[in-house]
Parts: structure tokens; C-alpha cells; sequence
């Protein structure tokens, strides 16, 4: 079973670093799911080159199910990332900006670089 | 072409291009055998027509790969060797520089490059003994050219000059290799030449 292939498998793993595995959850499906479709256009802005097959058809998704997610294997953890980092700096809570700022670097240093840092 | 080496091909860039997806590395796999092909001319094709009394243009098109495109004309020469003038304004419409007065099959050698549609395997279609002599020099046009690539994962300027280096070198070695018809030592003219 390939791993982070469907839309429900990266919201069930941005749960388990989010720690929001028990109902009701903090942060609803609707929420991670614009998360992933925001991820998904911000890939297409930095990375125009991973949509090269199809640039008409950037992938956006509507529900948390088994969908396919459209992107080359190499760069699933990195919209993980960006999942959880857009997910806990839209978060209120004092503390979460840090963790989920520096989720968002390795998000676009895993774009740019071998070492996954942007800057 | 043998898909033996197609793979390996595609497994170097792999490994040296960290990040790189797949349809990049195919793109440019085209982009570097156009620039090659261009540029060293390896790629020939002798084509064969028949004149008419009454055409002094006549429509060419490769025969050996279908998807293959016409970059210049080398020469054009009749059944006893000898050079019938022709020019190639238009790519693919050769112009006699006057109407035969017989019917006869002249032979136009053109400089041949890849073109679209490419194969199934995502790589145009090309003589497979190019890719068995010139795989190394291929391989740098591709690294060089994805490295020179910026913001990626596997941007890399030392190493693109490095490799479009390579590439260049190759490119003229390739001419030579023309010039000479693959033999060591050959030179380049022969007698009689154009004078």
C-alpha cells in the first residue's frame, strides 16, 4: 500500500503530527483540504515543472476520500509539510506560528533544494 | 531504439539529477538530441526522388523515421555521383536550379533531427546506433541543461558549465566524425574535391 497516494491518507497523516486524531478534531476536513489545494498551487508557482505533462489540469481536490493525489512521489511529503504548517499557523494558539513557520520552510526548501532548506 | 539503453539513459540522469521528475528529464532528452543533431550533423539521410520535365520543386520528407524533421541540405547528385545544384528555401521543398530535361532519380542527403510525435516510451525516435556511440555526450547535454534549470532541486551551475562543456566538445567531435566517416585518422578532404 504506496504510501500518501489519496487525499484521505494526507489527512490522516497531517492528523498525527497536528496530534488531531480524536473526534471531534481541532481542525475540520474542510480546512486540511484547502490546505492541500493551497500546497498544490504553491508547488505549481515554485515547481511549474511537476505539472509538465498537463499544465491545464492542476489538480484541486473536493473531498476527503480515496481520490488519487495527482503529484510525483518525490514531492508528497513535501505538500505533508505544507499541509501541516499552513494547517497550525492559521491556528490562534501562541506557540504553533514557530513550528508551523518552520514546516513551511522545509515545505519550499524540499522544493528548491537536496537539503530542504529555502533559504 | 533498444530500450537497454534508452533505460540506462534515463537511470544516469535519475541518479544525477536528484528531484527530478520523469516528463522534465524526457523534455530535455529532446531539447539535447535537437541540439546535437543541429549542431554536429551525425544524423544523415539519403533520400531518393524521381524528377518530372515539368517540376522544378519537389517535396521531400524522411522515410527512416517518419517523426524525424529536415534540418539543411547537404547535396543533391544523380545516378553517376555527380552534384546537381539544389537549394532548400522552404524546409522540405527542394528547388532544381532548373527544370531536367530528363527523367531521372537524384539522391538529396539532408542533415536529419528528432521530431514529434515522440514514442510510447516518452523519448523521440532515433538510429539506435547514435544513442550506443554518443550516450556520454547526450547525457551531459541533459545534465547541463536541467542543472542550468533555476530553483530547482537539482540546479547546479558549476556542474551545468561543466556538462554543457562536455556536450559542446561532443558536438564538434561528432562533425569531425562526419568529416572523417568514423575513421581514425582519416582526413578530412578527399580528392577530387570542391575546388
Amino acid at each position: 500500500m504506496a504510501t500518501l497516494d489519496t487525499v484521505q491518507k494526507f489527512v490522516d497523516q497531517a492528523r498525527v503530527l497536528l496530534q488531531d486524531q480524536t473526534v471531534p478534531y481541532r481542525y475540520s476536513d474542510a480546512s486540511l483540504l484547502q490546505a492541500i489545494n493551497l500546497g498544490i498551487l504553491e508547488i505549481r508557482r515554485v515547481r511549474p515543472d511537476v505539472f509538465l505533462a498537463d499544465f491545464t489540469a492542476i489538480p484541486s481536490y473536493t473531498a476527503v476520500d480515496s481520490t488519487a493525489i495527482a503529484l510525483d512521489i518525490q514531492y508528497r511529503p513535501a505538500l505533508l509539510y505544507f499541509l501541516v504548517g499552513y494547517t497550525e499557523v492559521t491556528n490562534v494558539e501562541e506557540g504553533q506560528d514557530a513550528r508551523g513557520s518552520a514546516l513551511m520552510d522545509r515545505f519550499m526548501g524540499q522544493l528548491v533544494s537536496v537539503g530542504g532548506r529555502s533559504g | 531504439m533498444a530500450n537497454a539503453d534508452l533505460t540506462r539513459l534515463l537511470n544516469e540522469a535519475r541518479v544525477h539529477l536528484p528531484g527530478a521528475l520523469d516528463e522534465g528529464i524526457r523534455y530535455t532528452i529532446f531539447n539535447a538530441l535537437d541540439e546535437f543533431f543541429r549542431t554536429s550533423e551525425v544524423w544523415r539521410e539519403d533520400i531518393d526522388f524521381d524528377t518530372t520535365i515539368v517540376d522544378l520543386i519537389y517535396d521531400i520528407e524522411p522515410e527512416e523515421v517518419t517523426t524525424s524533421k529536415i534540418v539543411r541540405l547537404i547535396e543533391v547528385t544523380n545516378s553517376s555521383d555527380i552534384s546537381v545544384y539544389a537549394t532548400m528555401q522552404t524546409i522540405g521543398e527542394l528547388e532544381l536550379a532548373s527544370i531536367p530535361t530528363i527523367v531521372e532519380t537524384l539522391t538529396a542527403t539532408f542533415v536529419i533531427t528528432v521530431g514529434d510525435p515522440i514514442s510510447t516510451t516518452g523519448v523521440p525516435v532515433f538510429p539506435e546506433w547514435i544513442l550506443a556511440k554518443y550516450r556520454e555526450a547526450i547525457l551531459s547535454g541533459v545534465l547541463g541543461k536541467m542543472m542550468m534549470q533555476p530553483a530547482k532541486v537539482y540546479s547546479n551551475q558549476t556542474l551545468a558549465v561543466y556538462h554543457l562543456r562536455r556536450f559542446e566538445a561532443a558536438k564538434s567531435q561528432g562533425r569531425v566524425d562526419v568529416q572523417r566517416k568514423n575513421v581514425r585518422g582519416a582526413e578530412a578532404w578527399q580528392y577530387p574535391g570542391g575546388w
